[in-house]
């Protein structure tokens, strides 16, 4: 069970850095013509093996520039990263305690 | 393999370095009324192009906005990579006249007798793709400084 939830903010942490490149791509692309800003939606999708992360590349269809959108978006993608990072410290630590405890 | 954050913020950084030198050869030539081509100095357009072609599959999700495509690189189609500097297109307009006829270049026959060739460079112009291109190397920055800061936070994890 903990295997899982380890498993599933890994998997939540690899799409936010995913997300990242592809902004970072929007964000240096902003002046190519004819480029079409892309984002990564993060959605679950239950599979045999239990619930996964399930990331899609969409285009950007938002009536906010292609560089504000791909800063705004950054912003949010660090803040989730961010998230999911002190998630996996919080479990870490909530192991380590158990793990003591049991040697007592 | 797709390309890394930091790959495509450095080409990024790189392309709109190279437009601003575009752009500052333009402001620095904004006046000068004769090149080496015997003529006035011509403007020049920084040219970029996106390293790879979108995909079918992305390409058609553009176009219907209701297809979910994966992503990965398990076949799925890939986030395009940073902007390639492709080179530097010379403005063909003509050039501007200013009557000058003390002037040791001004046209010395025809209809244009007295008339100095100016360049074609609009300074206002130049100053806009200077500050748009400034702002996009900004945003190059922020987004290079986010993986950054993403893979410092996920060596942190490591260490808990």
């Amino acid at each position: 069970m903990a295997d899982m939830g380890f498993e599933l903010v890994e998997q939540g942490m690899r799409a936010a850095q995913d997300r990242a490149a592809v902004l970072a791509a929007d964000a240096a692309n902003a002046r190519t013509p004819g480029f079409v800003p892309s984002d990564i939606s993060p959605g679950g999708e239950v599979s045999a093996s239990g619930i996964r992360f399930a990331s899609v590349l969409r285009p950007v269809r938002s009536g906010v520039g292609g560089l504000e959108y791909a800063m705004a978006a950054t912003a949010d993608n660090s803040i989730r990263f961010r998230a999911l990072a002190d998630q996996e410290r919080a479990m870490l630590r909530e192991f380590k305690t158990v793990a003591e405890n049991t040697g007592r | 393999m797709t390309a890394s954050a930091f790959d495509i913020a450095a080409a990024g950084m790189s392309a709109h370095r190279a437009e601003m030198d575009v752009i500052a050869e333009n402001l620095a030539n904004a006046n000068t009324e004769r090149t080496d081509a015997a003529a006035p100095y011509r403007e020049k357009t920084a040219v970029f192009e996106s390293p790879d072609e979108s995909p079918f599959a992305f390409a058609l999700d553009a176009a219907t906005d209701d297809l979910d495509v994966g992503i990965g690189d398990d076949g799925g189609p890939s986030p395009p990579a940073g902007p390639i500097f492709a080179g530097v297109a010379q403005s063909d307009a003509s050039p501007q006249y200013r009557f000058d006829p003390s002037n040791p270049l001004a046209i010395a026959v025809g209809p244009r007798r007295g008339f100095v060739a100016l360049p074609d460079v609009d300074p206002i112009a130049q100053m806009v793709d200077l500050v748009g291109a400034g702002r996009a190397y900004d945003a190059d920055v922020a987004a290079l400084q986010a993986a950054k800061q993403m893979d410092v936070e996920a060596v942190e994890v490591d260490r808990a």
